[in-house]
């Protein structure tokens, strides 16, 4: 899963930015409205968390443009506190809304219902072929055995599962998997599909050439 | 007239408006109708009076003059066109008795109400008034002497007359009665149309809660002076619901700028806790917490200074030597100075203000600390103190980054910070800086001018009274 997180104040940014990465998520970096802005038009993140007030371009007005042309989860992390200006940043698009200071806990809680729902899921816990899948733990079982993953390999499956029944492409896999400073090789996303075949068994997912993968 | 604030203090001897004005109104309707009444009734009663004497006057020369041609005393008379005057019933008509020079009755006529004597004194026989009259009861009798040396008198009882006076009495109390009627109407009206507005004003003002001083009063009012008032006081809600609205912003910019470094705390110790790490990791991470603990502390005092700032409208000022205090300042500034590798050059002149010192030191640390942190490393700053007749000027120049002419007006603003992109080092202030230094100013009466220029730098200038030696001999 891959993340835009957008905040000013440079302690906060790498703390926040190091829950995100222990949680397995992969982060990219924006310091104002003008970088951020670049990158959310560019990528199709899986979230985003935005602070509202930044240099040069403040949150309010990254959202209000971002809303034009893009539908990707917002969760605004404020100092802001106000019931008004948590209903005005609901109703200008952004799906959640939290002040600061924050729990833990709760931002990465609140991150996985807004990417799951954005996924049109509504449980934390898959079930298909035998693999138990639990997002809040990042477990998964097969036929009741625990099966160890490495991070990669749980986030392709993850991903994959929340998007069942789809051909996911390549591209979009890529994206949503590595930051932008990962570097990677255009075979690395077949290495890890195959470890998990491995680890899952051979049919579990399907190659569609020339399209990408999908678990039926 | 009781008004809908239960707290409003009546005093016992406190009178309502109406109350006031129904009584003042109804005692001069009152004057006004007695007076008027008075007036009548003695003008009527005098000119009766004067018509009854003059018809007495004229029977009584005509019984002279028959007198004097000689006519038989059996026959003299007062012919009955006088008596047609008086007036038809008995009860009105004259009565007449004559008297020799010896004073010996002659002939009497009429019913003589008593024994009448001779006029004891002389009576003139020239003169405005050539005879006297006497009011006795409800009658009316005038006596002259006669051209034969002797005294006439003629009386009559006034019953017509006085018949009259009490139709005129009876009509003039008819006529006040009525006119205080009507006095009292009118007053009713005026009274509510003074009266209405202002308790109407009173409950609307009475009404308004601090929670929605956005409310307005009516304008225009029916009257002037009320209209006026409620402008006045619609002015006077406006500064309250500014001044509410500023402290409203205050607090919450304050809270707003205390949660950041909160935010960093929280989120480190639970990023921390979360689970094991090495030494290393707890060192950086205490670290981050100690800067985010000095940077709440520094803010806590900056509001706590501006609060003061804020509740303290006189401090005790002392005259201070303006420029060892900002000698001073340099002095205190110059480990950051050297830190950001910026040097500061000061021209000071000796210069004595009315000031407290303490503050005097505050407003230099804050400026020169600005200074620094917008300056280029290897700039200087320039700190300088000039005095004319009236004013002393510091001001601090930097050849740093500037300042958008966009912000400028902002810049004494509680927690107004200018794009953060352009400062030449992380900043650590919270926008608190310029409103110190500007409520300090203020309280000084100076001024305070700020000019600056993009990428080439910026100066700010206070501008204090000196003392004159005037103020000196004041001091106490």
């Amino acid at each position: 899963m891959r993340i835009l997180l957008v905040e000013d104040q440079t302690d906060l940014h790498r703390i926040i930015r190091e829950m995100l990465e222990e949680d397995g998520y992969s982060v990219d970096s924006a310091n104002d409205g003008n970088s951020c802005l670049a990158k959310a038009m560019t990528y199709d993140y899986d979230a985003i968390v935005l602070d509202l007030m930044l240099p040069k371009i403040d949150g309010w007005e990254v959202l209000e443009r971002l809303r034009q042309s893009k539908s990707t989860p917002v969760m605004i992390l404020s100092a802001l506190d106000q019931t008004s200006d948590r209903c005005r940043g609901l109703d200008e698009g952004a799906d959640d809304y939290l002040p600061k200071p924050f729990s833990h806990e709760e931002l990465l809680s609140r991150l996985r219902a807004l990417i799951r729902r954005a996924a049109g899921q509504s449980k934390s816990l898959h079930e298909f072929a035998g693999v138990k899948l639990d997002t809040r733990l990042k477990t998964v079982t097969l036929h009741g055995e625990a099966i160890s993953l490495t991070t990669r390999e749980y986030n392709l499956l993850e991903y994959l599962a929340l998007h069942r029944g789809r051909v996911v492409r390549r591209e979009e896999l890529f994206n949503h998997l590595f930051d932008e400073i990962d570097e990677v090789s255009s075979n690395s996303l077949d290495v890890y599909v195959s470890y998990l075949r491995k680890k899952l068994g051979a049919d579990l997912i399907s190659t569609r050439r020339g399209f990408g993968y999908v678990i039926e | 007239m009781s008004l809908s604030n239960p707290e409003q203090v009546v005093n016992k001897n406190q009178y309502s408006l109406a109350r006031l004005l129904f009584f003042s109104h109804m005692a001069l309707a009152t004057t006004i109708l007695m007076s008027f009444a008075g007036v009548m009734f003695w003008m009527s009663y005098r000119a009766t009076y004067e018509k009854v004497e003059s018809e007495l006057l004229g029977s009584a020369e005509i019984l002279d003059e028959q007198l004097k041609g000689g006519i038989s005393l059996q026959s003299i008379a007062i012919p009955d066109a006088f008596f047609h005057r008086f007036g038809k019933a008995d009860r009105d008509q004259a009565y007449w008795r004559l008297w020799d020079r010896d004073g010996n009755e002659l002939r009497s006529q009429g019913k003589v109400p008593r024994e009448v004597q001779l006029h004891q004194s002389d009576i003139p026989k020239s003169g405005k008034r050539p005879y006297v009259t006497r009011k006795d009861g409800r009658h009316f009798e005038l006596q002259m002497a006669t051209s034969t040396s002797g005294q006439i008198l003629v009386g009559r009882p006034l019953a017509k007359e006085f018949d009259g006076f009490f139709r005129l009495i009876g009509t003039l109390l008819a006529i006040v009665a009525l006119g205080m009627v009507l006095a009292a109407l009118i007053a009713r009206q005026l009274i509510s149309s003074i009266v209405q507005p202002i308790e109407g004003l009173s409950t609307t003002v009475s009404s308004i809660r601090h929670s929605e001083l956005n409310r307005r009063l009516p304008v225009p009012q029916p009257t002037v002076e009320m209209t006026s008032l409620s402008t006045a006081m619609n002015a006077m809600l406006k500064d309250l619901q500014d001044a509410f609205e500023k402290q409203r912003k205050f607090t919450s910019d304050a809270a707003h700028e205390l949660r950041t470094p909160v935010a960093i705390i929280n989120g480190q110790c639970e990023l921390s806790l979360s689970k094991p790490r090495d030494d290393a990791h707890y060192r950086a991470a205490l670290s981050t917490c100690k800067q985010a603990a000095a940077h709440m502390a520094g803010l806590v005092n900056q509001l706590l200074l501006l609060s003061r700032l804020d509740a303290e409208s006189k401090r005790e000022l002392a005259p201070t030597s303006l420029d060892i205090v900002i000698a001073r300042a340099v002095e205190m500034i110059s480990p950051l100075a050297s830190q950001h590798e910026v040097t500061i050059a000061s021209t000071l002149c000796p210069s004595v203000v009315n000031a407290d010192e303490s503050q005097i030191l505050q407003v230099m640390l804050n400026l020169l600390s600005n200074a620094i942190q917008f300056s280029h490393r290897g700039d200087a700053v320039q700190v300088q103190l000039q005095q004319d007749e009236s004013n002393a000027t510091i001001s601090v120049s930097d050849n740093g980054v500037g300042i958008a002419a966009d912000d400028i007006p902002f810049l004494c603003d509680r927690f107004f910070q200018v794009d953060q992109a352009r400062t030449t080092t992380q900043s650590s202030g919270a926008g608190l800086g310029l409103s110190i230094v500007s409520e300090i100013v203020k309280q000084l009466n100076g001024e305070l001018s700020i000019q600056s220029e993009p990428g080439t730098g910026t100066t700010i200038q206070v501008r204090i009274p000196v003392l004159s030696t005037l103020d000196v001999e004041r001091q106490p």
